[in-house]
């Protein structure tokens, strides 16, 4: 039964009193380039309650208590004044822990503070006549209020100590261009996975060509960025996503394990411009950062289109920081065409605890499996030609073998240290246990088996197996704010990071049914190591003028067990034992530096430049070689317009530019990725942001880019005519990049005393023609999708379309040589083949939150 | 604004992707009559059907199925070509992506799939042979008549019968033709008629597996069908000439 305390209520008035009404100062003296700061607000509190056995108090009794607010308002820390009776710290400090807080803002960046409240104890007064009665669990008695609050007693006007905004010069931006996700950006459009998150940044195209639990193909900027091989993708700030030398592709990045409701934000840097992004930020970077901000219990259940049902249970208690959850997801579907059905279950837990001393420890375990069938590519003659539906798989007992399955164990904790200096340093751990297994057949019958070459005509269904074991470590500290001079502040940041994999990778081409070994492709080991150091300082010189930058090194060493290596043919009298194991070592160092001018509050000109690196393919390198990175070198020169501090509107443009050493592409025979030589991208991308209301959010992107291959691999003896030639586009990504995000919340009517809410989103991309190989242009590409619910106190009904326009598209489009065996003799001439995009899609979602 | 938005898109987008597809005609050319002379023998023919397809245009020298797994054109099509019809025949076309064109292969009415027990004849080969020819040879008072069926096949699943045939040419456009030159009396040429009329028949049937001579030598008939084939195969093999404008 709810009560009303008239006196707990008066106390925790007038600290609210004490909040709002005090001259909040930055503890730090604000110098003439600091960014804005907003501090901390009271949003919900906890009223004290008058210490069981403490003696009657003659007079009120001030505590001060300390407090430190976490970037999402929880209440990390609270150490009451030592001076204080140890009952009354004990239970200021407790009543305060359960405050819930709208965070200091700066430059409209959430970010941590540290404040000192005063929580006022007065002697116990008898309660008023109109006062409620008092809850029976309520007892003992609470802290009663001191004075009514028009006569305040002397300490209610003293006004918060101090407050430390923390955390704050992370989030200066790297380039114009970088953007973070909110949960309002999240929110917008439905989303299918997690992946489809990155689709709301400017130039980001994702495409699921590969079933269910095959990793996100992600195009970036003119990235073909494949399966993750072009993009650093990492979750928390320490934990990787990408995995070193992946059989399926370098950088391979499953994201499908990752449950929507719990990523709290997305940053994305396009480009290479921090020095804490490594191996693989060539097109750019993605943090997941994972929180529950509506605490609660949620169980969502979805049911829809392809008799697909997905399952949501999300355990956010209440009083714990965002980032204590437990998060669980199944789903399954029997997909949208033949050969699609998946099903997947992930399961996410994360525990965030301070420690005395300001210490703050976070951490999180990740168990996912799935499976899924794959419908593989069609050849897009066939499908015009009738010989194949646009959703079907070929009738071909190979085709419809194909499938995949992963898997994720993976272990993260964080220990971070924040003195009231503003100094912090971290610590980080995390192992990971990654598999991956899976079937696929893009070629059909074309292959000849290398170990027996009679063998032929079998199917080209290529089994990958890759078995990660990874584990890594991080630390980072970031110095107190300096004044080397007196208009020049800044502080500098240094880190290590360390991983190391042991890459287990097999690939064999299977006959079906009995999936017979008909030849053996890849047998190796891999032992791949990263170590990786960076120097970062963030200077400001004035108001008007901040240079942030500096300089990143990694070694990358790799150890190969190639098992085939030195192949002996058949016809070949064995001299040697076959096998090749080799090692290698490189280093690369790279600068990246970030001016920001400030001729005006609400006018940024950021030029950033950067050279960022991609680790190489393991069994590529020759033995003792210099593992030779892939190297890319950005620039953008980008302006953002915030006016108000962007609160309601912000635009953000600029022109960009990266070259790469070497780009790598996919190659359908083997089902992996062959070098293709330098590209260089030259492009624009506008970026607007408006909230003119609360209740409503806009945002639109258009990202324009001419990538183009600069020296494509010359003919050889094994392949005689490249598909690719000096200057042409490179293919497979979109010249043009659209995107709009928007959603509406508000108050439709009440129902008793509680308001019926309803909302709408919806997402759009556009895509422009995609060049192709050989002289082919896919065709342009426009996706909607939308969502509307209502919600009532607990309840909330939605329904999510996906492609709500039904557009018949391909995801992923290819041009390559295959045999399906569709007409009478084979064409060996490199054709269009596409992996379709789903239809129109409708969920139906019912969310019970407690 | 729509013109800004044009003109973005232009910049951007245009420029080429590497090779353009082509798309031009092949056409056949066979005897330039029915009635030559071959040895002092006068060869009067009254059929001669070459099955020809599907072909394959490489940029390597040598198109092996190993070093030719993508080619630059083909005509992926099996057709039969009446090598005594006047003029040039249209066949189809020939489709695929401008470049350098170094050699081809192709087979001639029999082939055989990657996936395939054993080689298989095309509907469009005549009687099912690669190559069928009937006539009359005359030397004076001496006349006989004659037919043959020669089959070629490829040799292994996913071969072709023809592999590596040197060609040099740059296609540029679709504004090109193919003409494929049958040279019926250069293979007709390689029969020995003085041995088939030692036969002493009226009609000679020329064909494959005729058992050897008592002397261990070669059947005149299979002599026949062997020179054929290596005339065909090896010595004097289909030619290709591209030329501009249909």
């Amino acid at each position: 039964m709810l009560s009303f305390d008239w006196k707990r209520t008066l106390v925790a008035a007038i600290a609210l009193v004490s909040l709002v009404r005090s001259p909040v100062l930055a503890q730090e003296t604000p110098d003439a380039g600091a960014p804005s700061v907003q501090p901390p607000r009271v949003q919900t509190h906890v009223s004290p309650s008058y210490p069981a056995g403490a003696g009657e108090l003659a007079e009120p009794l001030v505590v001060r208590v300390a407090i430190v607010i976490g970037e999402d308002g929880v209440v990390r820390d609270a150490v009451a004044d030592s001076e204080a009776p140890p009952a009354f710290a004990a239970e200021a400090e407790r009543a305060v822990r359960g405050w819930r807080f709208i965070p200091a803002m700066q430059d409209g960046v959430a970010v941590a503070a540290q404040i000192r409240v005063p929580v006022t104890f007065a002697p116990r007064v008898a309660p008023a006549p109109s006062a409620p009665p008092r809850a029976a669990e309520e007892s003992p008695p609470a802290a009663a209020p001191t004075t009514p609050a028009a006569s305040p007693p002397p300490d209610a006007e003293e006004p918060v100590l101090d407050v430390t905004v923390r955390g704050s010069r992370v989030q200066n931006p790297r380039a114009a261009s970088e953007v973070t996700l909110d949960r309002a950006a999240i929110t917008a459009a439905p989303r299918e996975s997690a992946a489809n998150l990155l689709s709301s940044a400017p130039g980001v195209y994702v495409a699921r060509g590969e079933g269910d639990a095959v990793a996100h193909e992600i195009y970036l900027r003119g990235f073909n960025a494949e399966h993750g091989q072009d993009m650093e993708l990492s979750l928390n700030g320490f934990v990787p996503i990408n995995q070193m030398s992946h059989l399926h592709g370098q950088g391979y990045a499953d994201m499908n394990y990752l449950i929507p409701e719990v990523i709290e934000s997305v940053r994305i840097v396009e480009g290479v411009y921090d020095p804490r992004q490594g191996d693989f930020a060539v097109a750019g970077s993605v943090n997941f950062d994972l929180g529950v901000r509506d605490r609660g219990y949620q169980l969502r259940s979805s049911f829809g289109s392809f008799n697909t049902f997905r399952q949501v249970l999300v355990v956010a208690p209440e009083g714990e920081a965002d980032a204590t959850f437990a998060a669980f997801q199944f789903r399954s579907s029997d997909g949208f065409g033949r050969n699609r059905g998946s099903l997947s279950g992930s399961a996410i837990a994360s525990y965030e605890f301070p420690f005395p001393g300001r210490f703050q420890a976070r951490l999180h375990v990740v168990a996912y499996g799935a499976r899924a069938s794959i419908a593989g590519v069609l050849r897009r003659e066939d499908i015009e030609s009738g010989r194949v539906g646009f959703y079907d798989s070929y009738d071909d007992p190979s085709a419809n073998a194909q499938s995949a399955l992963a898997t994720r164990a993976q272990v993260g904790v964080s220990i971070e240290r924040r003195t009231e200096a503003g100094a912090r340093t971290s610590i980080a751990l995390w192992m990971a246990l990654v598999g991956f297994h899976a079937r696929e057949n893009f070629t059909g019958y074309t292959q000849y088996s290398r170990t027996m070459p009679t063998w032929a005509g079998r199917g080209d269904l290529h089994e990958q197996i890759n078995n990660d074991v990874g584990f890594g470590a991080s630390f980072q500290h970031r110095t107190k704010r300096l004044r080397p001079w007196a208009a020049v502040t800044g502080d500098v940041s240094f880190g290590l990071s360390f991983r190391t994999s042991h890459v287990t990778e097999t690939q064999n081409l299977l006959e079906v049914p009995r999936n017979q070994t008909w030849d053996q492709r890849v047998d190796a080991s891999v032992q791949a190591t990263d170590v990786g150091a960076f120097v970062d300082t963030d200077w400001n010189f004035t108001r008007y003028v901040h240079l942030r930058g500096g300089v990143r090194a990694d070694m990358l060493h790799f150890d190969v067990d190639d098992r085939l290596g030195n192949f002996i043919p058949q016809f070949r009298p064995e001299s040697y034992v076959q096998g090749y194991r080799r090692t290698a070592l490189g280093v690369a160092v790279g600068p990246r530096a970030t001016l920001e001018i400030v001729p005006t509050p609400m006018l940024r000109v950021l030029a950033s430049y950067g050279q960022g690196f991609r680790s190489p393919q393991a069994r590529q390198l020759e033995e003792g070689e210099r593992a030779p990175f892939a190297r890319v070198h950005a620039f953008e020169l980008g302006v953002r317009f915030l006016p108000n501090e962007g609160k309601r509107f912000s635009l953000t443009t600029a022109f960009y530019t990266t070259a790469l050493s070497y780009d790598i592409a996919f190659d359908p025979e083997e089902g992996s990725l062959t070098r293709i030589g330098p590209t260089t991208r030259l492009g624009f991308v506008a970026h607007a942001i408006a909230r003119p209301w609360d209740w409503l959010y806009l945002s639109t992107s258009v990202t324009t880019v001419r990538a183009t291959l600069d020296a494509p691999p010359p003919a050889t003896a094994e392949n005689p005519s490249p598909a690719y030639v000096d200057g042409q586009l490179l293919p497979y990504v979109p010249p043009v990049v659209v995107r709009a995000d928007g959603s509406a919340t508000h108050k439709l009517f009440g129902i008793g005393d509680d308001d019926v809410i309803g909302r709408v989103g919806f997402g759009f991309s556009f895509l422009s023609s995609r060049p192709l190989p050989y002289g082919d242009f896919g065709a342009p590409l426009a996706l909607l999708d939308a969502t509307v619910s209502l919600r009532y106190r607990f309840l909330e009904l939605s329904c999510d379309a996906f492609n709500l326009f039904d557009s018949r598209y391909a995801a992923s489009e290819y041009s390559f040589v295959s045999n399906w065996q569709t007409s009478t003799h084979p064409s060996l001439v490199p054709a269009r083949h596409v992996a379709v995009g789903a239809p129109l899609s409708v969920m139906f979602n019912l969310a019970v939150t407690l | 604004m729509k013109r800004a938005i044009w003109v973005v898109l232009f910049l951007v987008a245009c420029g080429d992707t590497g090779q353009s597809s082509v798309t031009y005609p092949i056409l056949a050319v066979g005897a330039s009559s029915s009635s030559f002379e071959v040895e002092g023998w006068s060869i009067e023919l009254t059929r001669a059907d070459v099955a020809f397809g599907p072909l394959y245009f490489c940029a390597s020298s040598g198109a092996s199925s190993e070093l030719c797994p993508e080619a630059v054109q083909e005509f992926a099509e099996d057709v039969s070509i009446d090598a005594l019809a006047p003029g040039e025949s249209r066949l189809g076309e020939v489709r695929g992506t401008t470049g350098e064109i170094r050699s081809a292969r192709y087979d001639l009415g029999i082939s055989w799939s990657i996936t395939g027990n054993a080689p298989t004849a095309s509907e469009s080969a005549p009687d099912e042979h690669s190559f069928v020819v009937e006539g009359t040879a005359t030397r004076g008072a001496d006349s006989f008549s004659f037919s043959a069926q020669v089959d070629l096949p490829p040799v292994f699943a996913g071969g072709h019968t023809i592999a590596g045939q040197r060609t040099e040419v740059h296609v540029t456009d679709s504004d090109t033709s193919l003409t494929l030159s049958v040279p019926i009396e250069a293979w007709i040429a390689e029969i020995d008629f003085d041995e088939l009329a030692a036969l002493g028949v009226a009609s000679v049937e020329i064909r494959d597996g005729v058992p050897a001579l008592p002397d261990g030598s070669a059947d005149p008939r299979q002599h026949a069908r062997d020179s054929l084939a290596g005339a065909i195969t090896n010595s004097h093999r289909i030619q290709f000439e591209w030329s501009t404008g249909e």
